[in-house]
């Protein structure tokens, strides 16, 4: 069986190599049969490798242990979900998994563009079929990266080695799918804009037909990141979502990038700037994407995730610096004809401060990415490893982020193209006002911390902003339709996906700023060993020891100590934090327990108990506001599937307007 | 470049500059040095550093609940030449004392003058699979970098 998933996988680089060749030849030379026999490269190379992920899937599910993979990574205690999952939990399935999601999505975007984008889609089919003719090499060539590698010796173990407890948890099932759903989701955009400049269609039509998939790519690149945090908060137990580890990095520059690029392509649509940016912008995210990829496992950077040492980092140093050298290269050789037909009027401009924030965004990505990439840059410049941790980029990404929430407020209360002081100055009267009154009130309540402060005055400025935004628009659309508030919202909202689902989004990253900045500012963490009776106080509250309960079952020794948490004698909750030994691994896993609410978490760590003396050692956290992040988390997400949700009528309507402004351009 | 071109760019070359200034003078105050056992040794007593080195097997001693943990961490390649670590905080779930699975450690803290190591964050790695260096983050004392 490992043979046929071997023999798959060398299909995949043969299919690609003449895919590759064929569109290209076809692109070249006009013969329709080339091109269509490329096409026909990447429904096959799609086929080939779902072949593969099966006999993978097939091994996990037989419990074949003969295979290295499968060995490594489940055994026959693991439920079938995780046996399933356990595809992508190590190097070579990853990768596999990698080049399945790309095989399928090219599958797609052929099938998508059968009427339309001919000249473009040789080119973006042979782009393509490079990344996949990547994958596939790396898996057949780098030892410890093929998924159907046999243990060596042969040997076929009565038992695989299991999955550890750690990732038993349905974050981390879906966390590696939705990343690299996400990854792969931009090389879509990134291939149509190469074959743009290649053909020298640098119209829109690249970006009009790559929305959906830049959409799709950011919002699955979301949910990957904030699923991770969500994970390292419930389950790593050190009573944080987000440490600025090099991996958590590694896909949140992408997301950046890509969430600068999602609306500076909205400025190239509305009025036909910015084109050389937006081109600059998907090359980095591209980039960024596959360099994400390689730092979970070149273990250059030592971090949380690292799969490890391995040949696989100069693969990938050598393609990360091919693909920037060559897309770049071919910018620089279309410069001219990316020239926009409008330039920026005005400092004070809708453009101006969308513009602004985008460089913002970027400015953010480059600066974390130095952060992550100082200690490889010092070693190989001075001999000494220099590293920066938390501390660093909060500095930096703290007055970033309130300049950064203070111009998405103000963005969509200026005009286009030069605002006026009157016109403005109306626009502006109701959120400033709403947020002198948040500031008032912060400030009479006894907040004192200025970063709080600023953060919440400026989070009531946005929120003012969108809520007028949809005030506006409901009270517009009632005047026309003579619906009722709710009915004219629900409606207003529908027929304008884009628009206002962008709105709701903005309204979660707010709610996310503010779980953030809650539970940073006012974060208060105590530690205490406690014997059975005793309590700790941490801040307002007191968590008092009430019991525990040791016991032993045929797998693991299990330590659980039962808190109450009252505050001033009031009881609140019952935590019950717990430290489990799974003797036959050797391995410890501690479980915390938390009460939470809108206003706090009370987060509960059992670090070391003893059985024989009760005694028990915990850290406790106070994590306020921090349930606002995962609600933001919430409302980001469901506003994105608002603005992707397909509508030919407003699509249409959207395609007719900007043709009209072309037109008026062009005259 | 014409007049309004010219302005923009300086704004936005001003913005960059702003940024950059934040950034350079974060890092500056935040660096931290990150040595193998044999550069801290050379290097001698030195204030909020960072040291990597595998675990010697056989030198972890827990103390009673709430007591820190000691141990000593070498070079790979480097045996004869060892630190000696003390840690108060909340020991990662990776972090065992296994011959079989050597396990890569990073430690934040004080190298002190006596030759001892004060750590006050501690990183735990199995090199050898994804889903042990996953752990190295599991209850840790404080959030990193506090």
């Amino acid at each position: 069986m490992s043979q046929i998933g071997y023999t798959a996988l060398l299909l995949a680089v043969v299919i690609s190599a003449y895919g590759i060749v064929a569109s290209l030849i076809g692109a070249r030379t006009g013969r329709r049969q080339f091109v269509k026999s490329g096409e026909h490269a990447a429904y096959a190379l799609c086929g080939v490798v779902a072949l593969a992920a099966i006999i993978l899937i097939l091994a996990l599910l037989a419990r074949d242990f003969s295979f290295e993979y499968v060995y490594g990574y489940t055994s026959r205690e693991l439920s079938w979900f995780y046996t399933i999952s356990a595809f992508w939990a190590g190097n070579a399935g990853s990768l596999l998994l990698w080049l399945l999601i790309l095989a399928i999505f090219m599958a797609v975007v052929v099938s998508q563009n059968r009427r339309k984008n001919r000249e473009l889609l040789p080119y973006v089919i042979s782009i393509l079929l490079t990344v996949a003719l990547f994958f596939s090499v790396l898996m057949i060539v780098v030892k410890g990266a093929n998924p159907f590698a046999l243990n060596p010796g042969g040997v076929t173990p009565a038992n695989g080695a299991g999955l550890n407890p750690m990732l038993e948890n349905p974050g981390m099932v879906f966390h590696p799918v939705t990343t690299y759903l996400g990854y792969v989701g931009f090389s879509i955009p990134f291939a149509f804009a190469m074959g743009a400049l290649i053909t020298r269609r640098l119209g829109d039509s690249w970006i009009r037909s790559t929305r959906r998939w830049t959409l799709l790519a950011w919002f699955f690149l979301f949910i990957g990141n904030i699923v991770g945090a969500w994970w390292a908060y419930v389950t790593l137990g050190w009573g944080g979502y987000w440490a600025w580890d090099p991996v958590e990095n590694a896909s949140f520059l992408p997301w950046l990038t890509g969430t600068a690029f999602l609306h500076s392509v909205m400025i190239q649509e509305k009025k036909d700037m910015l084109k050389v940016w937006n081109i600059v912008l998907i090359i980095m995210t591209f980039v960024l994407t596959i360099f994400g990829t390689f730092l979970t496992r070149s273990g250059i950077i030592s971090s949380v995730h690292s799969f490890g040492q391995g040949s696989l980092g100069p693969f990938f140093v050598a393609f990360i610096a091919l693909a920037l050298a060559l897309s770049l290269g071919l910018l620089f050789s279309r410069l001219d004809l990316l020239k926009s037909r409008n330039e920026l009027d005005s400092f004070v401009s809708r453009e101006t401060s969308f513009l602004l924030n985008n460089l913002i965004l970027v400015a953010m990505a480059f600066t974390v990415l130095w952060g992550v990439l100082f200690p490889i840059i010092s070693e190989a410049v001075t001999g000494n490893k220099i590293t920066v941790g938390p501390p660093f980029f909060n500095q930096v990404m703290r007055p970033i982020g309130l300049v950064f929430m203070l111009i998405t407020g103000v963005c969509p209360l200026i005009a286009w193209r030069r605002a006026s002081f009157t016109n403005t100055r109306k626009n502006f009267a109701y959120p400033a006002g709403v947020s002198i009154a948040v500031l008032a009130l912060l400030l009479v309540f006894g907040m004192r911390n200025h970063w709080a402060i600023a953060s919440f005055t400026l989070a009531a400025f946005v929120l003012a902003t969108i809520i007028l935004e949809f005030a506006r628009g409901t009270w517009v659309r009632r005047q026309m339709s003579g619906e009722n508030p709710a009915k004219a919202l629900g409606s207003l909202t529908w027929r304008n996906k884009r628009r206002y689902g962008g709105y709701i989004v903005h309204v979660g990253v707010i709610l996310v700023i503010i779980g953030i900045t809650g539970s940073h500012a006012f974060k208060q963490e105590e530690k205490a060993t406690l014997a059975k009776g005793e309590s700790m106080t941490v801040g307002k509250y007191e968590l008092t020891y009430d019991s525990f309960n040791s016991y032993v079952t045929n797998e693991k020794q299990v330590g659980e100590v039962t808190f109450t948490v009252t505050e001033k004698g009031k009881y609140l909750a019952t935590v019950k934090p717990v430290k489990e030994y799974y003797v036959n691994k050797d391995q410890t896993w501690t479980r915390i327990d938390r009460s939470s609410n809108l206003s706090r978490d009370i987060y509960v760590s059992l670090l070391d108990y003893s059985a024989a003396t009760g005694k028990a050692n915990v850290q406790v956290d106070i994590n306020p506001l921090v349930s606002w992040l995962w609600i933001g988390g919430f409302v980001m997400a469901l506003g994105a599937i608002v603005a992707i949700w397909p509508d030919r009528r407003e699509q249409r309507r959207l395609a007719a307007r900007y043709e009209r402004q072309a037109r008026l351009h062009e005259s | 470049m014409s007049g309004k071109k010219l302005k923009f760019t300086i704004g936005g070359l001003v913005v960059v500059l702003a940024i950059g200034t934040l950034a350079y003078f974060a890092f500056q105050g935040n660096m931290v040095y990150y040595y193998t056992v044999q550069e801290l040794t050379a290097v001698g007593p030195s204030q909020n550093v960072r040291v990597a080195g595998d675990l010697v097997n056989g030198t972890l001693e827990k103390g009673g609940v709430g007591e820190p943990i000691k141990f000593k961490i070498y070079d790979k390649g480097a045996p004869d030449r060892t630190l000696f670590v003390t840690f108060a905080g909340a020991v990662p779930d990776t972090f065992k004392d296994d011959p079989a699975n050597p396990v890569e450690v990073v430690v934040d803290g004080d190298y002190l003058s006596d030759g001892t190591f004060d750590a006050d964050n501690l990183l735990a790695k199995c090199p050898s699979k994804y889903e042990k260096a996953l752990d190295d983050k599991t209850a840790q004392g404080s959030a990193p970098g506090r």
